[in-house]
Protein backbone atom coordinates (compact mmCIF):
# COMPACT_ATOMS: atom_id res chain seq x y z
CA UNK A 1 0.00 0.00 0.00
CA UNK A 2 0.84 3.49 -0.75
CA UNK A 3 2.74 5.74 2.03
CA UNK A 4 0.08 8.34 0.91
CA UNK A 5 -2.80 6.18 1.47
CA UNK A 6 -1.41 4.93 4.87
CA UNK A 7 -0.74 8.20 6.22
CA UNK A 8 -4.44 9.60 4.99
CA UNK A 9 -5.61 7.00 7.02
CA UNK A 10 -3.80 7.91 10.20
CA UNK A 11 -4.35 11.33 9.59
CA UNK A 12 -8.45 10.13 9.07
CA UNK A 13 -8.74 8.17 12.77
CA UNK A 14 -6.65 11.03 14.65
CA UNK A 15 -9.16 13.91 12.98
CA UNK A 16 -12.14 11.17 13.54
CA UNK A 17 -11.78 10.65 17.27
CA UNK A 18 -10.39 14.17 18.42
CA UNK A 19 -14.07 15.03 16.68
CA UNK A 20 -15.68 12.73 18.54
CA UNK A 21 -14.07 13.10 22.19
CA UNK A 22 -13.57 16.87 22.48
CA UNK A 23 -16.09 18.09 19.40
CA UNK A 24 -18.97 16.15 19.69
CA UNK A 25 -20.00 17.37 23.38
CA UNK A 26 -20.16 21.06 21.77
CA UNK A 27 -21.97 20.94 18.85
CA UNK A 28 -25.17 22.93 18.55
CA UNK A 29 -27.80 20.19 19.54
CA UNK A 30 -31.22 20.43 17.12
CA UNK A 31 -33.68 17.29 16.67
CA UNK A 32 -32.59 15.14 13.14
CA UNK A 33 -35.63 13.16 11.80
CA UNK A 34 -37.71 14.80 14.50
CA UNK A 35 -36.15 12.76 17.70
CA UNK A 36 -33.07 12.33 17.39
CA UNK A 37 -30.16 14.92 19.26
CA UNK A 38 -27.64 16.34 16.82
CA UNK A 39 -25.09 15.21 19.25
CA UNK A 40 -26.04 11.46 19.30
CA UNK A 41 -26.63 11.50 15.91
CA UNK A 42 -22.73 12.13 14.81
CA UNK A 43 -22.07 9.26 16.95
CA UNK A 44 -23.80 6.95 15.81
CA UNK A 45 -23.59 7.93 12.39
CA UNK A 46 -19.75 7.34 13.15
CA UNK A 47 -20.78 3.54 12.76
CA UNK A 48 -21.36 3.23 9.09
CA UNK A 49 -18.30 6.18 8.49
CA UNK A 50 -15.60 4.33 10.01
CA UNK A 51 -17.47 0.93 8.57
CA UNK A 52 -17.28 2.39 5.19
CA UNK A 53 -13.34 3.93 5.72
CA UNK A 54 -11.80 0.64 7.83
CA UNK A 55 -13.67 -1.50 5.50
CA UNK A 56 -12.28 -0.21 2.29
CA UNK A 57 -8.73 0.35 3.94
CA UNK A 58 -8.46 -3.09 5.49
CA UNK A 59 -9.89 -4.81 2.13
CA UNK A 60 -6.67 -3.32 0.51
CA UNK A 61 -3.97 -4.12 3.73
CA UNK A 62 -5.30 -7.73 3.63
CA UNK A 63 -5.19 -8.13 -0.17
CA UNK A 64 -1.51 -7.51 0.19
CA UNK A 65 -1.31 -10.36 2.93
CA UNK A 66 -0.75 -14.29 2.19
CA UNK A 67 0.19 -15.40 5.67
CA UNK A 68 -0.98 -19.16 6.17
CA UNK A 69 -3.09 -19.09 3.09
CA UNK A 70 -1.69 -22.70 2.74
CA UNK A 71 -3.30 -23.96 6.16
CA UNK A 72 0.48 -24.50 7.64
CA UNK B 1 -50.42 9.18 32.32
CA UNK B 2 -49.10 5.61 30.52
CA UNK B 3 -50.60 2.32 30.80
CA UNK B 4 -49.30 0.23 33.49
CA UNK B 5 -49.60 -3.48 33.04
CA UNK B 6 -49.59 -6.17 36.04
CA UNK B 7 -48.43 -9.94 35.82
CA UNK B 8 -50.89 -12.29 35.98
CA UNK B 9 -49.91 -15.94 37.95
CA UNK B 10 -50.37 -17.35 34.09
CA UNK B 11 -48.13 -14.74 32.90
CA UNK B 12 -45.17 -15.44 35.07
CA UNK B 13 -45.32 -19.01 35.15
CA UNK B 14 -45.22 -19.27 31.39
CA UNK B 15 -41.98 -16.91 31.42
CA UNK B 16 -40.93 -19.26 34.02
CA UNK B 17 -41.24 -21.58 31.22
CA UNK B 18 -39.83 -19.90 28.93
CA UNK B 19 -36.55 -19.51 31.02
CA UNK B 20 -36.51 -23.47 31.25
CA UNK B 21 -36.58 -23.84 27.80
CA UNK B 22 -33.66 -21.44 27.15
CA UNK B 23 -31.70 -22.94 29.68
CA UNK B 24 -32.02 -27.23 28.32
CA UNK B 25 -31.67 -25.40 24.59
CA UNK B 26 -28.47 -23.99 26.06
CA UNK B 27 -27.30 -27.40 28.40
CA UNK B 28 -28.34 -29.85 24.99
CA UNK B 29 -26.10 -27.10 22.35
CA UNK B 30 -23.27 -27.58 24.78
CA UNK B 31 -23.49 -31.25 25.44
CA UNK B 32 -23.30 -32.04 21.58
CA UNK B 33 -19.79 -30.67 21.72
CA UNK B 34 -18.45 -32.74 24.83
CA UNK B 35 -16.47 -35.24 22.56
CA UNK B 36 -15.08 -33.23 20.02
CA UNK B 37 -13.07 -31.40 22.74
CA UNK B 38 -12.11 -33.46 24.91
CA UNK B 39 -9.32 -34.47 23.56
CA UNK B 40 -7.90 -30.96 22.15
CA UNK B 41 -7.06 -28.41 24.38
CA UNK B 42 -6.88 -25.80 20.92
CA UNK B 43 -10.56 -27.34 20.28
CA UNK B 44 -11.46 -26.66 23.92
CA UNK B 45 -10.07 -23.18 23.74
CA UNK B 46 -9.56 -22.13 20.49
CA UNK B 47 -12.24 -23.89 18.91
CA UNK B 48 -9.20 -25.83 16.42
CA UNK B 49 -8.35 -21.84 15.52
CA UNK B 50 -10.91 -22.28 12.96
CA UNK B 51 -13.93 -19.29 13.75
CA UNK B 52 -15.35 -17.86 10.62
CA UNK B 53 -15.22 -14.04 10.18
CA UNK B 54 -18.65 -13.86 11.28
CA UNK B 55 -18.89 -15.87 13.87
CA UNK B 56 -15.83 -13.82 15.46
CA UNK B 57 -17.06 -10.19 14.89
CA UNK B 58 -20.42 -11.76 16.18
CA UNK B 59 -18.51 -14.02 19.19
CA UNK B 60 -16.89 -10.37 19.98
CA UNK B 61 -19.59 -8.21 20.16
CA UNK B 62 -21.93 -10.09 22.18
CA UNK B 63 -18.71 -10.93 24.70
CA UNK B 64 -17.98 -7.21 24.68
CA UNK B 65 -21.52 -6.32 25.43
CA UNK B 66 -22.47 -7.70 28.74
CA UNK B 67 -25.46 -7.51 31.07
CA UNK B 68 -24.35 -4.15 32.81
CA UNK B 69 -24.35 -2.88 28.74
CA UNK B 70 -28.59 -4.14 28.22
CA UNK B 71 -28.98 -2.66 31.46
CA UNK B 72 -26.51 0.09 31.79
CA UNK B 73 -26.46 2.10 28.66
CA UNK B 74 -30.22 2.79 29.07
CA UNK B 75 -30.20 3.38 32.89
CA UNK B 76 -26.64 5.91 32.80
CA UNK B 77 -28.02 7.41 29.78
CA UNK B 78 -31.28 8.52 31.32
CA UNK B 79 -29.00 9.66 34.07
CA UNK B 80 -26.08 11.51 32.86
CA UNK B 81 -27.44 12.01 29.21
CA UNK B 82 -26.02 10.68 25.43
CA UNK B 83 -22.93 11.94 26.21
CA UNK B 84 -22.60 7.94 27.54
CA UNK B 85 -22.47 6.88 24.36
CA UNK B 86 -18.45 7.65 24.48
CA UNK B 87 -18.32 4.36 26.49
CA UNK B 88 -17.93 2.71 22.83
CA UNK B 89 -15.44 4.83 22.16
CA UNK B 90 -16.76 5.59 18.96
CA UNK B 91 -15.94 2.32 17.59
CA UNK B 92 -12.04 2.58 18.75
CA UNK B 93 -12.21 -1.05 19.96
CA UNK B 94 -12.68 -2.35 16.52
CA UNK B 95 -9.83 -0.47 14.85
CA UNK B 96 -7.35 -2.08 17.56
CA UNK B 97 -8.77 -5.70 17.47
CA UNK B 98 -7.87 -5.38 13.94
CA UNK B 99 -4.33 -3.69 13.73
CA UNK B 100 -3.55 -5.26 17.58
CA UNK B 101 -5.57 -8.59 16.68
CA UNK B 102 -3.90 -9.78 13.42
CA UNK B 103 -0.49 -9.48 15.35
CA UNK B 104 -1.53 -11.43 17.91
CA UNK B 105 -3.35 -14.10 15.06
CA UNK B 106 -0.15 -14.27 13.75
CA UNK B 107 2.42 -14.88 16.61
CA UNK B 108 -0.64 -17.72 17.70
CA UNK B 109 -0.07 -19.23 14.67
CA UNK B 110 3.92 -18.86 14.55
CA UNK B 111 4.24 -19.75 18.48
CA UNK B 112 0.99 -21.71 19.59
CA UNK B 113 -0.31 -18.65 21.98
CA UNK B 114 -3.61 -19.26 23.17
CA UNK B 115 -3.57 -17.19 26.21
CA UNK B 116 -3.14 -13.27 27.45
CA UNK B 117 -0.17 -15.01 29.41
CA UNK B 118 1.20 -16.74 26.87
CA UNK B 119 2.55 -13.62 24.76
CA UNK B 120 4.02 -11.44 27.74
CA UNK B 121 5.63 -14.17 29.21
CA UNK B 122 7.09 -15.16 26.22
CA UNK B 123 7.64 -11.76 24.83
CA UNK B 124 8.89 -10.15 28.12
CA UNK B 125 10.83 -13.47 28.96
CA UNK B 126 9.58 -13.25 32.37
CA UNK B 127 8.23 -16.13 33.89
CA UNK B 128 7.24 -14.29 37.29
CA UNK B 129 5.52 -11.39 34.81
CA UNK B 130 3.41 -13.75 33.17
CA UNK B 131 2.71 -15.54 36.62
CA UNK B 132 1.53 -12.09 37.90
CA UNK B 133 -0.56 -11.31 35.06
CA UNK B 134 -2.19 -14.81 34.77
CA UNK B 135 -3.39 -14.37 38.72
CA UNK B 136 -4.52 -10.76 38.59
CA UNK B 137 -6.50 -11.22 35.23
CA UNK B 138 -7.89 -14.62 36.78
CA UNK B 139 -8.94 -12.77 40.33
CA UNK B 140 -10.53 -10.35 39.01
CA UNK B 141 -12.12 -12.44 35.98
CA UNK B 142 -14.35 -13.79 39.20
CA UNK B 143 -15.89 -10.55 40.33
CA UNK B 144 -16.56 -9.34 36.71
CA UNK B 145 -18.48 -12.75 36.24
CA UNK B 146 -20.20 -12.40 39.59
CA UNK B 147 -21.97 -9.06 38.30
CA UNK B 148 -23.17 -10.52 35.22
CA UNK B 149 -24.71 -13.63 37.41
CA UNK B 150 -26.26 -11.11 40.39
CA UNK B 151 -27.92 -9.02 37.25
CA UNK B 152 -29.29 -11.97 35.64
CA UNK B 153 -30.58 -13.29 39.36
CA UNK B 154 -31.92 -9.59 39.54
CA UNK B 155 -33.23 -9.31 36.10
CA UNK B 156 -35.17 -12.93 36.55
CA UNK B 157 -36.45 -11.74 39.70
CA UNK B 158 -37.89 -8.28 39.04
CA UNK B 159 -39.51 -10.06 36.34
CA UNK B 160 -41.24 -12.90 37.73
CA UNK B 161 -42.40 -10.66 40.30
CA UNK B 162 -39.99 -12.23 43.36
CA UNK B 163 -41.76 -16.14 41.92
CA UNK B 164 -38.45 -17.11 41.57
CA UNK B 165 -36.09 -16.40 44.11
CA UNK B 166 -32.93 -14.49 43.27
CA UNK B 167 -30.74 -17.57 45.06
CA UNK B 168 -32.87 -20.21 42.94
CA UNK B 169 -32.23 -17.61 40.06
CA UNK B 170 -28.29 -17.23 40.33
CA UNK B 171 -27.74 -20.76 41.18
CA UNK B 172 -29.19 -21.64 38.08
CA UNK B 173 -27.54 -19.12 35.82
CA UNK B 174 -24.71 -20.18 37.59
CA UNK B 175 -24.72 -23.88 36.68
CA UNK B 176 -25.99 -22.89 33.35
CA UNK B 177 -22.91 -21.32 31.88
CA UNK B 178 -20.29 -23.66 34.38
CA UNK B 179 -21.94 -26.47 32.61
CA UNK B 180 -22.30 -24.85 28.90
CA UNK B 181 -18.67 -24.08 29.10
CA UNK B 182 -17.53 -27.59 30.66
CA UNK B 183 -19.54 -29.46 27.65
CA UNK B 184 -17.79 -27.79 24.76
CA UNK B 185 -15.41 -25.07 25.59
CA UNK B 186 -15.21 -22.54 22.97
CA UNK B 187 -16.77 -24.59 20.21
CA UNK B 188 -19.86 -24.30 22.08
CA UNK B 189 -19.58 -20.77 23.16
CA UNK B 190 -18.90 -19.71 19.79
CA UNK B 191 -21.65 -20.75 18.39
CA UNK B 192 -23.86 -19.46 20.80
CA UNK B 193 -22.18 -16.46 20.89
CA UNK B 194 -23.89 -16.05 17.28
CA UNK B 195 -27.05 -17.30 18.52
CA UNK B 196 -27.51 -14.45 21.03
CA UNK B 197 -26.27 -11.92 19.23
CA UNK B 198 -28.73 -12.54 17.07
CA UNK B 199 -31.60 -13.10 19.87
CA UNK B 200 -30.00 -9.82 21.99
CA UNK B 201 -30.54 -7.52 19.03
CA UNK B 202 -33.52 -8.57 17.97
CA UNK B 203 -34.84 -8.66 21.79
CA UNK B 204 -33.93 -4.83 22.32
CA UNK B 205 -35.83 -4.13 18.85
CA UNK B 206 -38.89 -5.78 20.25
CA UNK B 207 -38.88 -3.85 23.44
CA UNK B 208 -37.74 -0.80 21.78
CA UNK B 209 -40.73 -0.89 19.20
CA UNK B 210 -43.05 -2.58 21.91
CA UNK B 211 -42.69 0.93 24.32
CA UNK B 212 -43.12 2.94 21.31
CA UNK B 213 -46.32 1.58 19.42
CA UNK B 214 -47.96 0.90 23.03
CA UNK B 215 -47.09 4.93 24.88
CA UNK B 216 -46.72 6.86 21.53
CA UNK B 217 -49.02 5.28 19.11
CA UNK B 218 -49.73 8.52 17.23
CA UNK B 219 -46.42 10.44 17.41
CA UNK B 220 -43.76 7.90 18.05
CA UNK B 221 -40.20 8.97 19.10
CA UNK B 222 -41.11 12.18 17.54
CA UNK B 223 -43.96 12.66 20.74
CA UNK B 224 -41.56 11.05 22.79
CA UNK B 225 -38.78 13.04 22.30
CA UNK B 226 -40.86 16.44 22.03
CA UNK B 227 -41.69 15.15 26.18
CA UNK B 228 -38.95 15.19 27.15
CA UNK B 229 -37.39 18.40 25.24
CA UNK B 230 -40.48 20.42 27.15
CA UNK B 231 -39.65 18.91 30.73
CA UNK B 232 -37.31 21.52 31.68
CA UNK B 233 -36.15 18.64 34.52
CA UNK B 234 -35.58 15.91 31.19
CA UNK B 235 -34.68 18.17 28.77
CA UNK B 236 -30.55 17.43 29.49
CA UNK B 237 -30.61 14.08 28.70
CA UNK B 238 -31.09 14.96 25.44
CA UNK B 239 -27.43 16.61 25.14
CA UNK B 240 -23.98 17.33 26.94
CA UNK B 241 -23.16 17.15 29.67
CA UNK B 242 -26.10 15.91 30.74
CA UNK B 243 -28.29 16.34 33.84
CA UNK B 244 -25.34 16.48 36.17
CA UNK B 245 -23.06 17.75 34.10
CA UNK B 246 -20.79 14.65 33.57
CA UNK B 247 -20.24 14.87 30.02
CA UNK B 248 -17.87 17.98 29.50
CA UNK B 249 -14.48 16.25 27.09
CA UNK B 250 -13.02 14.94 29.85
CA UNK B 251 -15.85 13.34 31.53
CA UNK B 252 -16.04 11.75 27.74
CA UNK B 253 -12.63 11.21 27.36
CA UNK B 254 -12.53 9.09 30.89
CA UNK B 255 -15.96 7.40 29.67
CA UNK B 256 -13.71 6.32 26.63
CA UNK B 257 -11.11 5.07 27.72
CA UNK B 258 -12.84 3.17 30.49
CA UNK B 259 -15.53 1.64 28.70
CA UNK B 260 -13.44 1.22 25.06
CA UNK B 261 -9.76 1.57 24.58
CA UNK B 262 -8.93 -1.75 26.57
CA UNK B 263 -11.26 -3.75 25.63
CA UNK B 264 -8.95 -5.42 22.96
CA UNK B 265 -6.74 -6.76 26.16
CA UNK B 266 -9.64 -8.35 27.92
CA UNK B 267 -8.83 -11.43 28.22
CA UNK B 268 -11.63 -12.79 26.73
CA UNK B 269 -11.17 -10.69 23.74
CA UNK B 270 -7.30 -11.06 23.33
CA UNK B 271 -7.78 -14.63 23.26
CA UNK B 272 -9.90 -14.28 20.50
CA UNK B 273 -7.41 -12.67 18.32
CA UNK B 274 -5.95 -16.49 18.31
CA UNK B 275 -8.88 -18.30 16.93
CA UNK B 276 -9.48 -16.47 13.51
CA UNK B 277 -9.71 -18.75 10.77
CA UNK B 278 -7.51 -16.13 8.66
CA UNK B 279 -6.79 -13.05 8.00
CA UNK B 280 -10.47 -12.23 6.22
CA UNK B 281 -11.51 -12.51 10.17
CA UNK B 282 -9.84 -9.27 10.35
CA UNK B 283 -11.20 -7.23 7.18
CA UNK B 284 -14.65 -8.65 7.92
CA UNK B 285 -13.82 -7.29 11.70
CA UNK B 286 -12.99 -3.58 10.28
CA UNK B 287 -16.49 -2.98 8.66
CA UNK B 288 -18.78 -5.15 10.35
CA UNK B 289 -18.27 -4.73 14.16
CA UNK B 290 -18.82 -0.55 14.06
CA UNK B 291 -22.29 -1.82 12.40
CA UNK B 292 -22.78 -4.10 15.19
CA UNK B 293 -22.23 -1.88 17.94
CA UNK B 294 -23.68 1.48 16.39
CA UNK B 295 -27.26 -0.96 15.56
CA UNK B 296 -27.28 -2.12 19.47
CA UNK B 297 -25.82 0.91 21.37
CA UNK B 298 -28.03 2.69 19.10
CA UNK B 299 -31.44 1.34 20.18
CA UNK B 300 -30.25 1.13 23.99
CA UNK B 301 -29.76 4.39 23.95
CA UNK B 302 -32.66 5.61 22.00
CA UNK B 303 -34.65 3.57 24.87
CA UNK B 304 -32.38 5.35 27.48
CA UNK B 305 -32.46 8.82 26.49
CA UNK B 306 -36.40 9.03 24.90
CA UNK B 307 -38.53 6.20 25.52
CA UNK B 308 -37.66 6.26 29.39
CA UNK B 309 -37.67 9.94 30.38
CA UNK B 310 -40.85 10.46 28.17
CA UNK B 311 -42.73 7.51 30.03
CA UNK B 312 -41.18 7.85 33.83
CA UNK B 313 -40.47 11.60 33.77
CA UNK B 314 -37.28 12.55 35.84
CA UNK B 315 -36.03 11.35 39.26
CA UNK B 316 -36.72 7.52 38.47
CA UNK B 317 -36.08 6.33 41.65
CA UNK B 318 -33.94 3.40 40.42
CA UNK B 319 -32.56 4.08 37.35
CA UNK B 320 -30.10 0.96 37.40
CA UNK B 321 -32.97 -1.08 36.86
CA UNK B 322 -34.96 0.83 33.94
CA UNK B 323 -35.01 -1.69 31.27
CA UNK B 324 -36.87 -4.26 33.52
CA UNK B 325 -39.07 -2.04 35.15
CA UNK B 326 -40.13 -0.64 31.95
CA UNK B 327 -40.50 -3.65 30.36
CA UNK B 328 -42.48 -5.14 33.13
CA UNK B 329 -44.44 -2.32 34.25
CA UNK B 330 -45.22 -0.42 31.00
CA UNK B 331 -45.33 -3.34 28.19
CA UNK B 332 -47.34 -6.80 27.98
CA UNK B 333 -45.30 -9.81 29.72
CA UNK B 334 -44.58 -11.39 26.36
CA UNK B 335 -42.27 -8.34 26.29
CA UNK B 336 -40.63 -8.37 30.12
CA UNK B 337 -39.88 -12.17 28.82
CA UNK B 338 -38.17 -11.08 25.89
CA UNK B 339 -36.44 -8.18 27.65
CA UNK B 340 -35.19 -10.80 29.86
CA UNK B 341 -33.94 -12.53 26.34
CA UNK B 342 -31.65 -9.89 26.09
CA UNK B 343 -30.36 -9.99 28.87
CA UNK B 344 -29.45 -13.35 28.87
CA UNK B 345 -28.12 -13.38 25.36
CA UNK B 346 -25.71 -10.11 27.18
CA UNK B 347 -24.92 -11.59 30.11
CA UNK B 348 -24.42 -15.51 29.70
CA UNK B 349 -21.69 -14.70 26.49
CA UNK B 350 -19.99 -12.82 28.13
CA UNK B 351 -19.84 -14.93 31.66
CA UNK B 352 -19.42 -17.70 29.57
CA UNK B 353 -16.30 -16.21 27.42
CA UNK B 354 -14.39 -15.04 30.49
CA UNK B 355 -14.84 -18.34 32.56
CA UNK B 356 -13.35 -19.58 29.86
CA UNK B 357 -10.43 -17.54 29.78
CA UNK B 358 -10.41 -17.69 33.42
CA UNK B 359 -9.87 -21.70 32.94
CA UNK B 360 -7.41 -21.39 30.54
CA UNK B 361 -5.27 -19.31 32.15
CA UNK B 362 -5.76 -20.97 35.63
CA UNK B 363 -5.26 -24.28 33.89
CA UNK B 364 -2.56 -23.89 31.11
CA UNK B 365 -0.43 -20.70 32.46
CA UNK B 366 -0.65 -21.56 35.95
CA UNK B 367 -0.77 -25.23 36.43
CA UNK B 368 0.46 -27.13 33.59
CA UNK B 369 2.86 -24.63 32.39
CA UNK B 370 4.08 -24.47 35.61
CA UNK B 371 4.22 -28.43 37.03
CA UNK B 372 5.01 -29.84 33.47
CA UNK B 373 5.99 -27.25 31.14
CA UNK B 374 9.05 -25.57 33.10
CA UNK B 375 10.31 -29.05 33.60
CA UNK B 376 10.33 -30.20 30.21
CA UNK B 377 7.63 -32.58 30.67
CA UNK B 378 4.98 -33.48 28.58
CA UNK B 379 1.26 -33.43 29.47
CA UNK B 380 -1.26 -35.22 27.46
CA UNK B 381 -3.98 -33.19 26.03
CA UNK B 382 -6.73 -35.01 27.05
CA UNK B 383 -5.60 -34.07 30.39
CA UNK B 384 -5.14 -30.79 29.95
CA UNK B 385 -9.11 -30.70 28.87
CA UNK B 386 -9.81 -32.43 31.74
CA UNK B 387 -7.93 -30.19 34.31
CA UNK B 388 -9.40 -27.25 32.46
CA UNK B 389 -12.75 -28.72 33.34
CA UNK B 390 -12.23 -28.96 36.87
CA UNK B 391 -10.72 -25.82 36.90
CA UNK B 392 -14.00 -24.58 35.36
CA UNK B 393 -15.95 -26.35 38.23
CA UNK B 394 -14.13 -24.58 40.82
CA UNK B 395 -14.34 -21.17 39.22
CA UNK B 396 -18.13 -21.97 39.26
CA UNK B 397 -18.33 -22.75 43.10
CA UNK B 398 -16.59 -19.93 43.78
CA UNK B 399 -18.93 -17.78 41.92
CA UNK B 400 -22.01 -19.33 43.28
CA UNK B 401 -20.92 -18.58 46.75
CA UNK B 402 -20.03 -14.97 45.99
CA UNK B 403 -23.45 -14.55 44.06
CA UNK B 404 -25.56 -16.14 46.71
CA UNK B 405 -24.43 -13.39 49.39
CA UNK B 406 -24.11 -10.54 46.95
CA UNK B 407 -21.57 -8.67 48.96
CA UNK B 408 -20.98 -5.34 48.99
CA UNK B 409 -17.53 -6.15 48.62
CA UNK B 410 -18.33 -7.47 44.78
CA UNK B 411 -20.35 -4.34 43.84
CA UNK B 412 -18.65 -1.53 45.32
CA UNK B 413 -15.19 -2.89 45.17
CA UNK B 414 -14.44 -5.69 43.11
CA UNK B 415 -15.79 -4.90 39.81
CA UNK B 416 -14.35 -1.24 40.10
CA UNK B 417 -10.81 -2.88 39.64
CA UNK B 418 -11.75 -5.89 36.58
CA UNK B 419 -11.88 -3.27 34.20
CA UNK B 420 -9.19 -1.06 35.04
CA UNK B 421 -6.70 -3.76 36.02
CA UNK B 422 -7.68 -5.77 32.25
CA UNK B 423 -6.61 -2.47 30.96
CA UNK B 424 -3.12 -2.59 32.88
CA UNK B 425 -1.75 -4.82 30.35
CA UNK B 426 -2.57 -2.63 27.25
CA UNK B 427 0.41 -0.46 27.35
CA UNK B 428 2.82 -3.69 27.35
CA UNK B 429 0.78 -5.68 25.32
CA UNK B 430 0.43 -2.51 22.46
CA UNK B 431 4.74 -1.43 23.41
CA UNK B 432 5.12 -6.15 23.03
CA UNK B 433 4.13 -6.04 19.42
CA UNK B 434 4.81 -2.61 17.61
CA UNK B 435 8.53 -1.75 19.68
CA UNK B 436 11.45 -3.55 19.43
CA UNK B 437 12.93 -1.63 23.08
CA UNK B 438 10.05 -2.50 25.20
CA UNK B 439 12.05 -4.45 28.04
CA UNK B 440 10.92 -7.12 30.63
CA UNK B 441 11.94 -4.28 33.19
CA UNK B 442 9.53 -1.47 31.65
CA UNK B 443 6.58 -4.09 31.27
CA UNK B 444 6.95 -4.84 35.47
CA UNK B 445 7.54 -1.19 36.20
CA UNK B 446 4.31 -0.20 34.06
CA UNK B 447 1.68 -2.88 34.87
CA UNK B 448 2.75 -3.20 38.49
CA UNK B 449 2.88 1.10 39.54
CA UNK B 450 -0.12 1.04 37.03
CA UNK B 451 -2.46 -1.90 39.37
CA UNK B 452 -1.30 0.92 42.32
CA UNK B 453 -2.20 3.69 41.23
CA UNK B 454 -5.37 2.43 39.88
CA UNK B 455 -6.12 1.07 43.53
CA UNK B 456 -5.00 4.21 45.03
CA UNK B 457 -7.17 6.48 43.09
CA UNK B 458 -10.46 4.32 43.00
CA UNK B 459 -10.48 4.00 46.92
CA UNK B 460 -8.11 6.23 48.67
CA UNK B 461 -7.38 9.05 47.31
CA UNK B 462 -9.52 11.30 44.69
CA UNK B 463 -8.40 11.08 41.69
CA UNK B 464 -6.49 14.49 40.36
CA UNK B 465 -7.90 17.24 38.15
CA UNK B 466 -11.25 15.72 36.76
CA UNK B 467 -9.48 12.27 35.15
CA UNK B 468 -10.53 8.92 36.10
CA UNK B 469 -8.35 6.48 37.99
CA UNK B 470 -7.79 4.11 35.08
CA UNK B 471 -6.65 7.02 33.34
CA UNK B 472 -4.19 8.36 35.33
CA UNK B 473 -3.14 4.01 35.94
CA UNK B 474 -2.86 4.39 32.17
CA UNK B 475 -0.64 7.39 32.54
CA UNK B 476 1.77 6.45 34.89
CA UNK B 477 1.55 3.04 33.41
CA UNK B 478 3.21 4.03 30.10
CA UNK B 479 5.33 6.38 31.33
CA UNK B 480 7.36 3.82 33.08
CA UNK B 481 7.03 1.37 30.98
CA UNK B 482 8.33 3.64 28.36
CA UNK B 483 11.18 5.02 30.98
CA UNK B 484 12.40 1.93 32.05
CA UNK B 485 12.85 0.08 28.86
CA UNK B 486 14.60 3.06 27.27
CA UNK B 487 17.31 2.62 30.45
CA UNK B 488 17.65 -1.44 30.29
CA UNK B 489 18.23 -3.79 27.45
CA UNK B 490 16.25 -6.53 25.56
CA UNK B 491 17.45 -9.52 24.42
CA UNK B 492 17.76 -9.02 20.52
CA UNK B 493 17.26 -12.90 20.04
CA UNK B 494 13.15 -11.59 21.43
CA UNK B 495 12.82 -8.35 19.32
CA UNK B 496 14.39 -10.19 16.47
CA UNK B 497 11.37 -13.13 17.22
CA UNK B 498 8.79 -11.43 18.21
CA UNK B 499 8.92 -7.83 16.11
CA UNK B 500 10.73 -8.07 13.37
CA UNK B 501 9.58 -11.69 12.20
CA UNK B 502 5.81 -10.40 12.24
CA UNK B 503 7.15 -7.14 10.62
CA UNK B 504 8.48 -9.05 7.65
CA UNK B 505 5.77 -11.37 7.56
CA UNK B 506 3.23 -8.45 7.28
CA UNK B 507 4.95 -6.09 4.79
CA UNK B 508 6.28 -8.61 2.53
CA UNK B 509 4.22 -11.78 2.57
CA UNK B 510 4.74 -14.97 3.94
CA UNK B 511 6.46 -16.29 1.08
CA UNK B 512 8.74 -14.50 0.70
CA UNK B 513 9.70 -13.99 4.63
CA UNK B 514 10.08 -18.03 4.70
CA UNK B 515 12.44 -17.46 1.00
CA UNK B 516 14.67 -14.91 2.79
CA UNK B 517 14.64 -17.43 5.86
CA UNK B 518 15.47 -20.48 4.57
CA UNK B 519 18.10 -18.82 2.44
CA UNK B 520 19.60 -17.72 5.91
CA UNK B 521 19.33 -20.98 7.41
CA UNK B 522 21.06 -22.51 3.99
CA UNK B 523 24.24 -20.15 4.11
CA UNK B 524 24.56 -20.36 8.12
CA UNK B 525 24.44 -24.49 7.84
CA UNK B 526 27.00 -24.47 4.48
Amino acid sequence: MSKTSKNAFVVFNIVFFIFNYFAVPYLPNFLVFGFMPFQLFCYLAGGPLVAIVWGVYFTKFFATQHVYEKNK
Amino acid sequence: MFEMFEMSNTSTYMIIAGILIYVIFVTVQGMGNFKKTSGSSEAFFSADRGISPIVLVFSTAVSVFSGLTIYGFPSSTYRDGIGFFSGTGSFIATLLIVVIGYRLWILGKEYGFTTPTDFLRERYYSEGYGLFVAILLVIFIVPYISLQVITIGDGITTTTNNTVPYVVAVIVASLLIGSHVISGGMKSVAWMDTFHLVLGAGAVAIVLFALRGIHFPEGGLKEAAQIVLNNPDTAAIMSHPGPRGVYTWKGTLNNALTGAVATVVWPHIFSRQYMAKSKENFKVMAWCLPLVYALIIGMLMIIGAILAPAILGSGFENPDVIMPYLSTKYAPPIVAFISLLALFAFAVSTSESLLLSASSMASKDLYVHRKYELKGLKVDDRKVVKISRIIVLILMATMMFIVMNKPAAITDYAYKLSSPFFAMTLPATIGGLFWRKGTKEGAIAGTVSGVIVVTLFTFFIKAPLGFSALLWGMFVNAVLYVGVSLVTKVPEEISRKYIDRINTIISTGQEVHDIVDGTVKKTKNA
